[in-house]
C-alpha cells in the first residue's frame, strides 16, 4: 500500500504533468490577475511616479487606503452599499424561486406565453429603459429612497430561468411524497423546493452580488442626496477634475472588488455544484 | 401635447401603482418626509465635481444666501461630470428638474438648442447682466439669446519640462507653427515629443478657418487650407516627431508629461497638483509659460456655467441665486481656493490673481490670469456643437491615426456636418 | 369527476398565479413596460426636453440611410467572434482547473478576478497597459523589438481586437465555472472506463467529456451571444467607439444618440434593430443545438 503510493508520486509522467499544468496556470493568472495586483501594489505606493514600474519597498504606505477612507466616508458608503445589496439579492432570490416553481412543476394556462416573455425580456433592449423607469419611480414616490435604486433591477428574467432549470432536477418523488403527506403548495415549495435547489441560489446570490455593488449609475440619477449612494457611485467623485488623485482612485478601487472576491470564495463550492444541478435540466 | 408617448406608458404605470405600492410602499422610507414644509421656495441647485474639494465652501456660500433671503431655501446637490447629462434629462422627463445646474459651454449649448433652458438675454435684469467680462457672457449665446451666466475659467497654461529644454538645448516655443518647424530636432535630440497637437477642430479655429456658415446652415472647412494645414501635420506624424494618437486629449497627454516623454502640456492651472501627487519626479522640473497659439493668437478657456431650465418652476429665484453665486466676491473667494480665473469684470482685475510669483502653484495662477486675456471658449454659437466637433475630429482619425485619404476624409466630415446641421433646421 | 378535474385545474392555475405574481408584477413594471415604451417611442421623434411628435417609421429610414449606423451594425456581428473564442478558451481552462492539485482554489480565484473587476477599474487598468507609453508598449521599446510605440487602443486595426481581448478576459472566469460545473458533474467511472478500454486523454476529452458539455455550451454561447451584440461597458470606458468609429457597437451608438443629441426616438428605433441582430444570431445558436443533440446531453 505505502510502496505503492510511493510508487504513484514518483511516477515521472504525472510530475511532468503536474509541473505542466502548474506552468500554465500560473501563465494564465498573470494574464487573468496581473492587472489586477498592478492596481494593488499602485494603491500601496506613495510618493513614486506612476508610471514607473519599479516598485521600491521604501514607497510603500497605507497612507492612500487610509487617505480614501476618511476623504470619503467610507464606512457609510459601505453601509449604503450594503444595504441595497443585501434587499436586492433577497427580492430577486425569494420572488425569482418563487416565480420559477409554478414554471418547473405546474401546468396551468399561459405558462409557455409567461416563459417566452421572460425569455423576450433578456434580448430586447430598452433604449428608453432609464427615463420609463425613472417616471415609475417617480409616480410611485419613490425617488431619493434605496426602495427606488433597488426595486427596477432586483428581479430579474436570468434569475427565473436559471431556478426553473434547476426545480426541474428535484426528484419528483420528494414532490409526490409531500402531497400524499398532505402538505400544501406553499409548504412544499418551501420544504421540499427551496432547499433543493440551494446551490443554484448561491450562483444567484454571486450574480447580483456584483452586478448591484458595482452598479453606480441607477442610484445617481434616482438618490438626490448624496450620503445613501453606494460605494461605486460614490467612488465616480474621485475621478473630478478637481479632487483626481490616482493613489484614492487605486485604493477605493481594491476597496470595493475585496468584498465581492469573498462573496465568490464563500460562494465557490456550491456555486459549482450550484450551475451543474441548473443547466442540466 | 409635450409628453403624449409616455403619458400612455403613464396611464399602465397608475394603473399598476396602486397593485405594487402594497408590497413595496411598506417599508416607506423616512428621508420622504423631507421637502413638504409649506410656503418656502426650495431650489435646487446642482453642480459638478465639486463638493469632494469645496464642500465647506459652497455650505458656506448657500447658508449665507438662504440668511439673506428668508423663504429661500437652497439644496445642492452634486453631480460627477459623466453622469450629469444623464441625471438632468431623466429629471426634466420626470418633472422634477432642477432650477439652477452647472454644465460647460457645449453641454448648455446642446440643452439650450433643444429649448431646454431659460434665455437669460431676456429674463435676468440688466444689472444681474452687467456684472460679466463681455466676452464670456457671449460664450452661451445662440442668435441674441444667452442661456448661461459664465461662471469659472480654467484657461489653458502651459507647463513645460525644463530638463527636456535643457537637454534639446532648445528654446520654449510659442506657437504651433514654431512648435512644427522644431519637433523634429527635438525628438531627435531628446527621444521625447516636443508637444502634441490640438484637436483638429480646434486647430482649424486656432488657425483662424471658418467651420461653419454664418447663417449657420452649411460646412465651410473643406477647402485647400485645411487640407494644407492637415497634411503639414501629416507629415511630421508619418516622420514619428510627434504623436500621431491623443491630439488635445489633456488626459492622456498629461499622462505623457507625467512619464517624462512629452515636454510640453496646455491644460488648466488645476493640474499642478495632479503632477505634484502622480509624478514628484517630473513636479521639480516644471515651468509655467503661455500655452501654443495658433495665427488666431487665442488659446482655449473652457469655461463652466450656470443655467436655468426651462422646466424649473421658479424662474426669478433660480436666477437671483445663480447671478449670486456667480457674483464678483463669490467668484472671488471660490478662486482663492484653487487655480481657476472668474468670469466677472471686477474678480479677473483683482490684485490677487497677480500677487505670488515666487510658488509654481502662484506663477500657475498669474499665468492663468495673463492667458485669459487672449483666450475663449472655442464656440459655434449654435447648438450640438459637440456632434459637429466630434465629426470633423473624425477627420484626425481617419487620417492621422487609419492612414486614410485626406481629402476624401475631408469630404466625408463636409457630409457629415452638413447632415447635422440640417437636421438642425427641420 | 370531469368538473372536479375543472376546478381542480383552476385552483392549480390560481396557486400557480399566486406564486408568480410578486415576481412578475415587478418584471411587468420595471422591465416590460419600459420595453414597450421603448417599442412606442421609436415611432417618434421624442427628445424629452423639445416638442414630441408621431413620425412613423421615418427613425427606421433615417437608419439604414445612416453611414455611422450601418458600420455600428457590422462591428457589432463582427464582434460577436468572441463568442466561440471565449467558449473554447473557458472550456480549455475548465479542463486545467478541474484537474485535482493543491492550491487549485486559489488559482479559480484568481481567474475570476476579472469577472468581479468593475468598469472604472477595467478602464484604469488597460488603459495603463494599452496606452503609447504603456507596459506592451515600454517592454518592446526596451527589449527592441519596435522603434515606435504601437497604438493599440487607438488604432484602426488594433481597437477591436484590444476590446475584443478585454471581453475575453473578462468573460474567460464566468464561463469557466460554468463548464467546471459541467465536468463536475460527469461520473469519474466513465473516463476511468474509457482509460482502461485504452483511450488517451485527448480521447477522453473528445469522446467523453465534450459530448457530455453540449448543455452547457449551448447554454454559454446563447448568453454569449446575447451580451456580444449588447457590448457597451468596454466600449463606453476605453475607446468612445473611436478611432473613426472603428469600435463603434449598436448598442454604444444608441446610447450617444439618446444621451448625447437626445433623440430618443431614433435610440429606441436603433435598439429595436440590435433586438432583431441579437434574435437572429440566437436562433442560428438554438438551430446549431438542436441539429449537435445539444440539449439532450444528460
Amino acid at each position: 500500500m505505502v510502496i505503492e503510493r510511493i510508487r504513484k508520486r514518483r511516477n515521472p509522467k504525472k510530475l511532468f504533468g503536474d509541473i505542466f499544468a502548474y506552468l500554465l496556470l500560473i501563465f494564465i493568472a498573470v494574464i487573468c490577475a496581473g492587472p489586477f495586483i498592478w492596481l494593488l501594489l499602485s494603491s500601496l505606493r506613495v510618493g513614486a511616479n506612476i508610471y514607473s514600474l519599479d516598485f521600491k519597498l521604501s514607497d510603500f504606505s497605507l497612507e492612500n487606503f487610509t487617505g480614501v477612507i476618511s476623504y470619503m466616508n467610507l464606512p457609510m458608503y459601505v453601509g449604503n452599499t450594503v444595504i441595497i445589496t443585501v434587499a436586492a439579492i433577497v427580492l430577486d432570490v425569494v420572488f425569482s424561486a418563487m416565480c420559477a416553481y409554478p414554471l418547473a412543476m405546474m401546468d396551468f394556462k399561459g405558462k409557455n406565453i409567461i416563459f417566452g416573455t421572460l425569455v423576450a425580456t433578456m434580448i430586447i433592449p430598452a433604449a428608453a429603459g432609464m427615463i420609463v423607469n425613472y417616471l415609475i419611480i417617480s409616480k410611485l414616490h419613490l425617488l431619493n429612497t434605496f426602495l427606488g435604486v433597488i426595486l427596477p433591477s432586483s428581479v430579474k428574467a436570468f434569475s427565473i430561468i436559471l431556478m426553473r432549470q434547476a426545480y426541474l432536477g428535484v426528484p419528483k418523488e420528494l414532490v409526490e411524497a409531500a402531497r400524499i403527506d398532505g402538505a400544501g403548495e406553499l409548504r412544499t415549495w418551501a420544504q421540499i423546493m427551496v432547499p433543493g435547489i440551494m446551490p443554484s441560489i448561491s450562483t444567484i446570490i454571486i450574480f447580483d452580488f456584483i452586478g448591484n455593488w458595482n452598479s453606480f449609475l441607477w442610484p445617481i440619477i434616482v438618490l438626490q442626496d448624496p450620503n445613501k449612494y453606494p460605494l461605486a457611485t460614490a467612488l465616480q467623485y474621485l475621478n473630478g477634475s478637481f479632487s483626481y488623485k490616482f493613489g484614492y482612485v487605486a485604493a477605493g478601487t481594491i476597496i470595493s472588488i475585496i468584498p465581492v472576491l469573498i462573496v465568490f470564495m464563500v460562494c465557490q463550492k456550491n456555486y459549482i455544484e450550484a450551475v451543474s444541478g441548473a443547466v442540466k435540466g | 401635447m409635450k409628453k403624449r408617448v409616455l403619458s400612455i406608458v403613464l396611464c399602465g404605470i397608475m394603473a399598476l401603482s396602486s397593485l405594487t405600492g402594497c408590497g413595496s410602499s411598506a417599508s416607506g422610507d423616512s428621508a420622504k418626509a423631507a421637502g413638504t414644509a409649506a410656503a418656502e421656495t426650495t431650489i435646487e441647485f446642482w453642480t459638478i465635481d465639486l463638493k469632494a474639494s469645496f464642500g465647506d465652501f459652497f455650505n458656506d456660500m448657500i447658508a449665507k444666501y438662504e440668511a439673506d433671503n428668508p423663504g429661500v431655501k437652497i439644496n445642492w446637490t452634486d453631480v460627477p461630470y459623466d453622469d450629469i447629462k444623464s441625471k438632468l434629462v431623466t429629471a426634466v422627463a420626470g418633472g422634477t428638474a432642477p432650477d439652477v445646474v452647472n454644465l460647460n459651454t457645449q453641454m448648455t449649448l446642446t440643452l439650450a438648442a433643444q429649448g431646454a433652458l431659460v434665455d437669460l438675454n431676456k429674463e435676468a435684469t440688466e444689472e444681474q447682466k452687467s456684472i460679466y467680462t463681455e466676452s464670456l457672457w457671449k460664450s452661451a449665446s445662440i442668435g441674441d439669446s444667452v442661456y448661461a451666466f459664465p461662471w469659472y475659467a480654467s484657461p489653458d497654461i502651459m507647463f513645460y519640462n525644463k530638463d527636456l529644454f535643457d537637454q534639446a538645448g532648445m528654446k520654449v516655443p510659442t506657437t504651433f507653427e514654431e512648435a512644427l518647424s522644431e519637433c523634429d530636432e527635438f525628438h531627435e535630440k531628446t527621444g521625447a515629443y516636443l508637444f502634441t497637437p490640438d484637436s483638429y477642430f480646434n486647430l482649424l479655429i486656432s488657425e483662424n478657418m471658418d467651420v461653419i456658415s454664418d447663417d449657420g446652415k452649411s460646412a465651410v472647412f473643406n477647402n485647400a487650407d485645411s487640407l494644407a494645414l492637415l497634411e503639414k501635420y501629416k507629415e511630421y506624424t508619418d516622420k514619428g516627431s510627434i504623436s500621431k494618437t491623443k491630439w488635445g486629449d489633456w488626459d492622456e497627454e498629461l499622462k505623457e508629461f507625467e512619464s517624462g516623454k512629452l515636454a510640453i502640456v496646455s491644460s488648466s492651472g488645476s493640474s499642478l497638483s495632479r503632477i505634484k501627487d502622480e509624478a514628484p519626479d517630473i513636479y521639480e522640473k516644471v515651468a509655467i509659460t503661455t500655452p501654443l497659439t495658433g495665427s488666431n493668437g487665442l488659446s482655449r478657456n473652457p469655461l463652466m456655467n450656470l443655467v436655468i431650465p426651462e422646466a424649473s418652476k421658479n424662474h426669478e429665484a433660480a436666477i437671483a441665486f445663480a447671478n449670486y453665486v456667480t457674483n464678483d466676491d463669490n467668484q472671488l473667494a471660490f478662486c482663492k481656493t484653487v487655480s481657476i480665473f472668474p468670469s466677472t469684470k471686477k474678480a479677473s482685475e483683482d490684485p490677487y490673481f497677480t500677487s505670488d510669483t515666487e510658488s509654481l502653484e502662484g506663477q500657475a495662477s498669474a499665468m492663468s490670469a495673463k492667458a485669459s486675456l487672449t483666450s475663449e471658449d472655442f464656440s459655434l454659437g449654435i447648438g450640438n456643437q459637440s456632434t459637429i466637433e466630434d465629426a470633423i475630429n473624425r477627420v484626425y482619425e481617419a487620417v492621422i491615426i487609419n492612414g486614410d485619404d485626406s481629402k476624401q476624409a475631408l469630404d466625408q466630415a463636409e457630409a457629415d456636418v452638413n447632415a447635422i446641421l440640417a437636421e438642425n433646421a427641420e | 369527476m370531469r368538473t372536479k378535474t375543472a376546478t381542480m385545474k383552476t385552483r392549480r392555475t390560481i396557486n400557480a398565479y399566486g406564486f408568480m405574481a410578486p415576481a412578475l408584477i415587478l418584471i411587468l413594471v420595471f422591465t416590460i413596460i419600459p420595453i414597450i415604451g421603448s417599442l412606442i417611442l421609436m415611432f417618434y421623434d421624442y427628445s424629452v426636453l423639445g416638442t414630441t411628435k408621431f413620425i412613423g417609421i421615418k427613425n427606421f429610414v433615417k437608419a439604414f440611410q445612416d453611414r455611422v449606423f450601418l458600420i455600428s451594425i457590422k462591428n457589432s456581428v463582427l464582434f460577436v467572434i468572441v463568442v466561440p473564442i471565449i467558449q473554447i478558451l473557458s472550456i480549455l481552462l475548465a479542463v486545467l482547473v478541474n484537474r485535482n492539485l493543491p492550491g487549485m482554489n486559489v488559482f479559480r480565484t484568481l481567474f475570476y478576478i476579472p469577472v468581479v473587476t468593475s468598469m472604472v477599474a477595467v478602464s484604469i487598468i488597460w488603459g495603463f497597459i494599452f496606452d503609447s507609453n504603456g507596459v506592451i508598449n515600454n517592454f518592446l521599446q526596451n527589449a527592441g523589438i519596435i522603434s515606435m510605440p504601437l497604438g493599440f487602443l487607438s488604432s484602426k486595426f488594433g481597437a477591436m481586437p484590444c476590446i475584443m481581448f478585454i471581453t475575453v478576459w473578462q468573460g474567460l472566469g464566468y464561463y469557466m465555472m460554468m463548464y467546471l460545473a459541467g465536468l463536475q458533474g460527469i461520473p469519474g467511472e466513465l473516463c476511468e472506463a474509457a482509460r482502461i478500454d485504452g483511450a488517451d486523454s485527448l480521447k477522453v476529452f473528445t469522446r467523453i467529456k465534450l459530448p457530455l458539455l453540449k448543455p452547457y455550451i449551448w447554454f454559454c454561447s446563447l448568453n454569449s451571444v446575447i451580451s456580444a451584440v449588447g457590448v457597451f461597458d468596454v466600449v463606453f470606458v476605453l475607446t468612445k467607439g473611436g478611432p473613426n468609429n472603428a469600435t463603434m457597437v449598436i448598442n454604444y451608438y444608441s446610447y450617444t444618440k439618446a444621451f448625447s443629441d437626445f433623440q430618443f426616438g431614433y435610440a429606441a428605433a436603433i435598439g429595436a434593430v440590435q433586438a432583431i441582430v441579437t434574435t437572429l444570431l440566437s436562433i442560428t445558436v438554438f438551430a446549431y443545438g438542436k441539429k449537435g443533440g445539444m440539449t439532450n446531453g444528460d
